[in-house]
């Protein structure tokens, strides 16, 4: 089903400062901002919720990658370690460390296996215009979570570990670290070509 | 683009907007939930400003263990060290590695400082219903949301050194005890900002009464 419909003509209040804004009709790749904060109000993304799913696939496949294979090979010698997601959050419990390994499995597991997961759950019935119990909730906290969802920074952080050890011993990036790589860009381009309003006013009519 | 633009906000229209899906509704029917997302309706954060506040302070006290105990015990040849923050940097800068040092101070001790700072003067502005700066300080707001996460940077560095490097009596590595405090920092501070509303900042403008 097409999603590359103008936009109608609505008052919406701004998010950031309150002020009451006349919008007016978007065609497809418009967007509009607050009058007075220049906060955005509302976008009309081309094929907002295909392109989203599209994406949001790609997310998952490049996800199981990056949990499945190693992401740094590390070693001396005959001794090599290769580091998994899920074994750092392992190691830092069996330390002890047990805020630290849940806030690490929070920002790069749960929020980021909820968010593709909901995602899906959202929009694949809401493509052909029907919703699955418990939508409303589903989506609004995709969007309260989506800060907490990490799986970029935590590139960020291979980098500098990498830069950090390479001195030490044989440092070899695995597959899944190119997996984190393109998921940063792959998760940034989702959430930009998702826009709150088309999916909230898409489910008002699906109920 | 001038604060003084004439127009009318939500609340002044008897409406309020919900936090979750930005329907309208009249003020007279805040006490059912959203009719479109079914949220609980609120006309600003609940306690905004005592939230903010409150996880604040709850962060600049973290912040000093954070800075002065070691995020990382590394064990070499039987004899253990620990580096604090500051130290990962001088290490960086020292080995010639400029931009991780960079980056590292930025994420780790930049972001956080200007945080602690900015949040402190949007409450206090806010509260005091300060007329000057609205756009710059719904700017300074923005900069702080979408800043704030990256400093969690370190501890993810820590994480994967934790796992990486386990080479028995070669060397490893294990978190230390600022590590806790300062992913705690991290996790606080984005809570206080989150609490901010930011509408709090042009309530000054709009009205005189504040809602809370």
């Amino acid at each position: 089903m097409a999603q590359s419909g103008t936009l109608k003509a609505i008052t919406i209040a701004c998010p950031e400062c309150d002020l009451l804004n006349r919008v007016p009709e978007l065609a497809p790749g418009e967007s509009a901002n607050c009058s007075r904060c220049d906060c955005i109000l509302s976008r009309n993304p081309l094929d907002s919720i295909d392109r989203a799913l599209a994406l949001n696939f790609t997310a998952i496949l490049l996800y199981i990658v990056a949990c499945y294979f190693p992401f740094l090979s590390f070693g001396k010698g005959g001794i090599m370690v290769e580091t998994r997601l899920v074994s750092g959050i392992v190691g830092l419990a069996g330390e002890g460390m047990y805020f630290l390994a849940t806030v690490v499995s929070f920002t790069t597991v749960i929020v980021p296996v909820f968010v593709m997961a909901g995602l899906c759950y959202l929009l694949l019935p809401l493509r052909h215009g029907h919703r699955l119990p418990g939508a409303d909730w589903v989506f609004r906290w995709l969007m309260r979570l989506e800060p907490w969802n990490m799986v970029e920074i935590f590139m960020i952080g291979i980098i500098v570990a990498a830069v950090k050890l390479h001195k030490m011993a044989n440092l070899v990036p695995d597959l899944a670290a190119w997996a984190f790589m393109l998921l940063i860009f792959v998760i940034a381009w989702t959430f930009n070509t998702l826009e709150p309003r088309i999916i909230w006013e898409k489910l008002e009519r699906a109920r | 683009m001038s604060a003084a633009t004439p127009g009318t906000t939500a609340a002044q229209a008897g409406l309020v907007s919900c936090h979750s899906c930005g329907l309208l509704t009249p003020l007279t029917a805040m006490a059912q939930p959203c009719a479109r997302c079914g949220d609980q309706l609120h006309l600003r954060h609940p306690n905004s400003i005592n939230r903010a506040w409150a996880l604040l302070i709850a962060a600049v006290i973290f912040y000093i263990p954070a800075n002065l105990l070691p995020i990382t015990l590394t064990t070499a040849l039987g004899r253990t060290e620990g580096d604090t923050i500051m130290q990962g940097v001088i290490y960086f800068i020292g080995s010639g590695e400029w931009p991780i040092a960079l980056v590292i101070f930025s994420a780790s001790i930049m972001v956080p400082t200007l945080k602690i700072g900015a949040m402190t003067y949007l409450l206090i502005s806010a509260q005091r219903g300060l007329k000057g700066q609205l756009v710059n300080r719904t700017k300074i707001y923005r900069a702080v949301e979408l800043v704030g996460r990256w400093s969690m940077i370190d501890v993810f560095v820590v994480t994967i050194m934790v796992a990486l490097v386990q080479l028995g009596a070669v060397a490893s590595i294990a978190a230390g005890p600022g590590a806790i405090y300062f992913c705690a920092v991290v996790v606080i501070t984005m809570l206080s900002a989150e609490s901010f509303d930011p509408r709090l900042i042009w309530d000054g403008l709009d009205a005189n009464e504040r809602h809370e």
